[in-house]
């Protein structure tokens, strides 16, 4: 990460809750990144094919997942996703919040990817 | 085992589900089974678990699959014993209110703090469910000694009537 790329990840709760092992906390890092990406992609096809409740679903299931990750930042932009489209209101401002959320985290994909590589 | 405790863990969410199983695991006495839908618990029910711990959410992976508020009134009406523990990432609430109208005993909001909360909202379980024992041991105990009492009393009238008290005074000692 360059100095002034901005840090969108804190590992202080995954070290504190897997006491400080470096293989669970890979375990945990792997699986947000196995399962991540396509819940991401699936926020996308939803909000593009309209279906609401299915994107209000994908943003609330990754929801937990990005408090683990110490994602912080994400977290209120999810939630609002979440209700956006539950709710069925602010619809137009869905696109630029699902791409802002999709690039950000996408950068935090990238940070904990180096995050993995400094646990080996 | 009488002192193990089966516990299932129902969520759809891989991650979580492993972090709660390693966060549980350091309980011995905790046997723990995880299923991915409501619908794969219930086809293991007649293993009795002692505690569900059940996620409100349980479609988003399998479109199709049962939300977990319908799982926990499918439970109750069959198996009112099993205690349960609602989990949601929502901090909705009438959710909260809702989950414990149709029966769980606690609802716990998935988060960073959600696993310690778990933990302690099994170890209240088991002190009520102790309590209920004993409640009902003493329950046992008060009625066995109110038909003795009862049971001694009507000898001693009888005892008296039949003049065998007057024959025999110490007796009564």
């Amino acid at each position: 990460m360059s100095s002034t790329e901005e840090n969108l990840i804190d590992m202080s709760f995954l070290r504190s809750f897997t006491g400080d092992n470096k293989e669970k906390m890979s375990r945990y890092i792997n699986m947000f990144l196995q399962t991540a990406p396509a819940q991401l992609d699936n926020i996308e096809k939803t909000l593009r094919s309209g279906d609401f409740d299915s994107l209000r679903v994908s943003a609330h299931s990754l929801k937990p997942q990005l408090s683990y990750m110490g994602i912080k930042s994400q977290e209120p932009v999810v939630r609002m996703i979440e209700d956006y489209a539950g709710n069925q209101v602010n619809i137009d401002q869905l696109p630029a919040l699902v791409s802002n959320f999709k690039s950000s985290l996408e950068a935090a994909f990238e940070q904990l990817r180096a995050e993995l590589d400094l646990l080996k | 085992m009488d002192n193990e405790l089966l516990i299932f863990l129902v969520d759809d969410d891989p991650m979580h589900t492993q972090m709660l199983k390693d966060h549980l695991t350091k309980f011995s006495r905790f046997k723990l089974k995880d299923f991915p839908t409501g619908e794969d618990a219930m086809a293991h029910i007649s293993e009795k678990p002692d505690i569900m711990i059940l996620d409100y959410n349980l479609n988003s992976v399998k479109r199709e699959a049962k939300e977990g508020i319908d799982i926990l009134i499918d439970l109750k009406e069959k198996y009112p014993n099993t205690d349960v523990i609602m989990l949601s990432g929502q901090d909705k609430i009438e959710i909260a209110v809702d989950t414990m109208k149709y029966g769980a005993y606690d609802y716990v909001i998935k988060n960073q703090s959600a696993f310690l909360r778990i933990e302690h909202t099994i170890f209240n379980i088991l002190k009520k469910n102790r309590l209920e024992r004993e409640t009902r041991t003493y329950k046992t105990l008060a009625v066995v000694f109110a038909i003795l009492f009862i049971v001694s009393l009507f000898g001693f009238i009888l005892a008296d009537q039949m003049g065998w008290l007057t024959k025999h005074p110490s007796a009564i000692i």
